[in-house]
């Protein structure tokens, strides 16, 4: 098409400002508003003047994404042909596809549609069972490529590599704390751990000969936390005979478990912290989660041994599964793992219906240079929607070693899905103490095609796009 | 204009190239410019709206006719026989073949839906342009908008620099 000036009164870039400006609030994605700022001196300013932060999206396997928090449903976001959503690391959505019985991992951009792989995740990661899943994905906000993943699989709880190359670190099969850790973040340079007994840990990171980062400490911020006065919620959910019956075989399994990994000294340390508990329902899985349990809430509900990611016992034949042992064979043939916790509790509600329970989520933030557990309870019941019971924020007190309460209120937002979390600091909403946005809430239940999730992988995530220079 | 029912409220639109359009109050009122000229009690007579030519006002009107709710354009029955969502899809239909025009008069109908603020005018031509800038390279959206390009060449390529990633 000729570019034949028309009469000036027809220039474009001549449009209102006001009109530029409700163009430009309706372009979500990141490269419209860049090449909308390069079309002409007007357009450019008027992207500077009607300039925002970027705020997240939910992104969907198919290329839609729903911004918030006008929950816009768009299309045609580039996303990878023939993969499996991971969730999102940074910037970048992560992928993974299978190729001759092994996992291939991948970042890809969605604007310049350029990919990058894992090739040290690759080399780590043998399981391709439906019960393995990544739990995440992170980069240091920093230049540097080291890349930090938690999984489900006790064998590899926790690796390093760097990107696009070659070389990992993990720890020993079950070793702790890492078998215990259930969310990550980076933190001043060093990996920062948060275990199922709300320990927090912080890993050195260094590199060994071949450039491959490795953890080369790991010391305690916060190890037995006070406050804890689970023992008694204990005795008293025994008391209301709603503890499940099958605690002893429980334990049963968590020995046979050991027997069968008599080499890995590892776990039978993990197993120390809680041998002298004597009501123990300690489940395989979970080798520490005695000495923790750090619960400030009084509420009378029994703590099940059991998430629903963490039905791990059917592995054994001694009946205690409550699955069923034919619902794990053949998903995960030949691999004895334990599942890594996933910070979420669930509490069967003594005074409810059967089905009631309440669910407990954790996620670790850095923000400020501090770190901070975002605690979330939910009421669920089976036939009808969860709702929100109880959100908290808590900070790491490093000098004294404990979790403490904020009250206060905390600056900022929180963003929080399963595979991805962020804090925006800049993100403010009225008359709100701390402000908080689960994926969940947000889901805004795009058309049946785009929902293309399996259970296990790629539930929808926040992702937040990045910033054009305006 | 002749078949309209007694007791309707007719107003008169002038435009500023000297045409009358007389539509009924609700049609005009489409606008909340227009809204507010009668609810003030501005508009005794004829409502002469300025910039806006009689080409583009007749095209004006043809949407607010349509667009108007319930005893609109396609008569009072109308939401009564067709269900709800059948009717938005046909609006939907309808919209997209009224913004088959050529840039100049969507350019035009831009301004005046702005102005005469329409709501439903205004998205339907943002979106017009919207679409415009995602589907195209830099240089489409300069020649389907026929905007000039007034950067200097090594302004040019500093600002595509910056944003590298987005001309990939």
């Amino acid at each position: 098409m000729p570019a034949t000036l028309r009469p000036s009164s027809h220039q474009w870039a001549d449009l209102l400002p006001e009109l530029l400006g409700r163009v430009i609030d309706r372009l979500p994605r990141p490269d419209d508003r860049a090449r909308f700022r390069a079309v002409c001196r007007p357009w450019h300013l008027a992207v500077r003047q009607h300039n925002r932060p970027q705020l997240s999206w939910i992104i969907y396997l198919d290329g839609t994404f729903v911004t918030f928090p006008d929950h816009g449903i768009h299309h045609g976001l580039s996303l990878l042909h023939d993969t499996t959503f991971i969730g999102v690391c940074n910037n970048w959505p992560v992928f993974y596809r299978i190729a001759n019985g092994r996992r291939i991992h991948l970042l890809h951009n969605p604007f310049t549609e350029s990919t990058v792989p894992l090739p040290g995740l690759d080399s780590v990661i043998d399981d391709t069972s439906d019960l393995f899943e990544i739990r995440k994905v992170i980069m240091p906000s920093t230049e540097d490529d080291i890349i930090a993943v938690t999984t489900s699989n006790c064998n590899y709880p926790i690796t390093l590599c760097r990107l696009g190359k070659p070389g990992a670190w993990w720890p020993q099969r079950g070793e702790m704390p890492y078998a215990s850790i259930y969310d990550v973040v980076f933190y001043r340079g060093k990996l920062c751990g948060i275990t199922k007994g709300n320990d927090l840990v912080v890993m050195d990171i260094g590199e060994d000969n071949d450039g491959i980062p490795v953890v080369k400490n790991v010391k305690y911020i916060i190890k037995h936390p006070p406050g804890d006065d689970d023992d008694e919620e204990e005795e008293e959910y025994e008391d209301d005979g709603q503890v499940s019956s099958n605690d002893e075989e429980e334990e049963v399994v968590y020995n046979e478990a050991s027997s069968i990994d008599e080499d890995d000294e590892e776990l039978d340390d993990a197993s120390i912290v809680n041998d002298d508990s004597d009501d123990d329902k300690v489940t395989m899985n979970k080798p520490a989660n005695k000495d923790n349990n750090f619960n400030i809430d009084d509420h009378e509900e029994v703590l099940s041994n059991e998430d629903e990611e963490e039905v791990d016992d059917g592995d054994y034949d001694d009946g205690s599964s409550i699955l069923g042992d034919s619902f794990f064979q053949g998903m995960r043939p030949n691999t004895l793992d334990y599942m890594v916790p996933d910070g979420t509790e669930q509490l069967f509600c003594p005074h409810g219906e059967d089905l009631d329970a309440i669910i407990t989520s954790r996620h670790l933030f850095e923000l400020n240079g501090k770190l901070f557990m975002l605690r979330r309870q939910q009421y669920v019941h089976v036939f009808s929607r969860r709702y929100n019971l109880k959100i908290e924020v808590l900070e790491a007190d490093v000098k004294t070693g404990v979790w403490i309460l904020r009250m206060d209120g905390v600056p900022g937002a929180f963003f929080v899905s399963q595979h991805y979390s962020k804090h925006v600091p800049t993100y403010q909403e009225a008359r709100k103490k701390f402000i908080h946005h689960f994926v969940d809430e947000h889901n805004v239940g795009v058309d049946s095609r785009s929902q293309r999730f399996t259970l296990w992988d790629g539930k929808p995530t926040w992702f937040f796009p990045q910033e054009p220079v305006v | 204009m002749a078949t309209r029912e007694a007791g309707k409220k007719m107003i008169m639109l002038k435009s500023p190239d000297g045409m009358e359009f007389e539509v009924e109050e609700a049609v005009a009122m489409e606008s909340q410019t227009i809204r507010k000229m009668i609810e003030d009690d501005c508009a005794d007579t004829a409502i002469l709206i300025p910039n806006i030519n009689s080409k583009i006002l007749s095209r004006v009107i043809e949407y607010c006719n349509k667009h108007v709710p319930t005893t609109g354009a396609t008569g009072a029955a109308a939401s009564d026989t067709v269900a709800p969502a059948a009717l938005a899809e046909d609006l939907k239909i309808w919209d997209a073949e009224f913004i088959k025009v050529n840039r100049a008069t969507r350019f035009d109908l831009i301004q005046a839906a702005s102005y005469l603020n329409i709501k439903g005018l205004l998205d339907l031509t943002s979106q017009t342009t919207i679409d415009t800038i995602s589907d195209n390279s830099l240089e489409e959206i300069r020649s389907f908008l026929s905007t000039k390009n007034d950067y200097l060449p090594e302004e040019e390529q500093t600002i595509r620099r910056e944003n590298q990633w987005a001309f990939q």
